[in-house]
């Protein structure tokens, strides 16, 4: 499954080592570039790039939307959906080519039907969680709803 | 009356459970586990073993209800029958300390008491050795997909 000449990205964050399908990351953008008022529902902000103005989204180490700016966050990482684009804040991005080993898909035990992740690859000693984009946004609007009668957002500790 | 053997598995505060003699297959000290987002309470951690990974299940948390913890000081790695009698399945069990070689006669088969009906989901027969209930896990039951919470009927 490991796709030679194309470039894949590895967003991080939380502890996560998120790998993104070749073609899923646009661009880059610095975190200093979001404006904060009138956030998205899910979101923390907006940042324009490529001539649109894109929800900005921090992920807690569950993928849960979080309501404020984690510490270390500089870089948003612009992913296409493919119904648009969305920034994720993330600590480091990283660009691999040829250096993902064969993903496996998640055990059958492990899988959950709201879940963004598909498979799972080793990483030097650590793991990188291979996403889908698409799934991962749908997943942002479900992951926020709020918890009824709390007003509080979803924490993913069930999780 | 027949005689076999099986495992005594401890899983943590008074949680016990037994498996066929040729279901465990490796006993791993303190291994290396990765956390993976958006998985079952009682099952976030994966094991990379022989270039396949394994899913880690914490039968203890998931009795009493609660979320598996970060590290495991014990996993022991179970084999057993595949779906539809296919290849044979791998998984991951934490453990709270060395299983036990145990012996079972077959007139010790009991029912499984009330109070631990929560077994009911992936026990496949119970028997009572020294006074103690102890369940018979189905480990195709434990690992399949979508196992719920064990408080949930």
């Amino acid at each position: 499954m490991s796709e030679p000449n194309h470039a894949r990205a590895v967003l991080s964050f939380a502890g996560l080592n998120l790998l993104l399908a070749s073609g899923d990351l646009r661009t880059i953008e610095s975190a200093s570039n979001l404006t904060f008022s009138d956030p998205p529902e899910h979101g923390l902000g907006w940042i324009h790039v490529l001539e649109q103005r894109c929800p900005v989204f921090a992920l807690s180490s569950d993928l849960t939307p979080t309501r404020q700016l984690p510490e270390g966050r500089g870089l948003c990482a612009i992913v296409d959906h493919g119904d648009g684009l969305s920034g994720l804040l993330c600590e480091g991005i990283r660009v691999i080519k040829d250096e993902v080993g064969p993903l496996m898909p998640l055990p059958p035990a492990m899988r959950r039907p709201d879940s963004p992740i598909q498979a799972v690859a080793p990483d030097g000693s650590g793991i990188l969680c291979a996403v889908d984009v698409r799934g991962l946004v749908h997943h942002l609007e479900l992951a926020s709803l709020i918890r009824p009668g709390s007003g509080q957002i979803a924490t993913g500790a069930d999780s | 009356m027949s005689r076999c053997s099986g495992w005594k598995l401890e899983f943590g505060a008074g949680e016990r459970a037994v498996i066929g003699p040729r279901e465990l297959l490796h006993l791993f000290d303190a291994p290396r586990i990765h956390a993976v987002p958006r998985t079952p309470a009682h099952c976030r951690h994966l094991l990379f073993w022989e270039q396949g990974v394994l899913p880690v299940l914490d039968l203890g948390a998931w009795s009493r209800g609660e979320r598996s913890g970060e590290t495991a000081t014990l996993i022991g790695l179970v084999g057993f029958a595949g779906s539809a009698g296919g290849a044979p399945d791998f998984g991951a069990l934490v453990l709270s300390s060395v299983p036990t070689r145990i012996d079972v006669d077959d007139g010790w088969a009991c029912v499984l008491p009330e109070t631990l009906n929560r077994w009911r989901r992936v026990a496949c027969a119970c028997f009572e050795l020294d006074g103690e209930i102890l369940p018979v896990l189905d480990l195709s039951r434990c690992f399949a997909p979508g196992l719920p919470p064990s408080t949930e009927d």
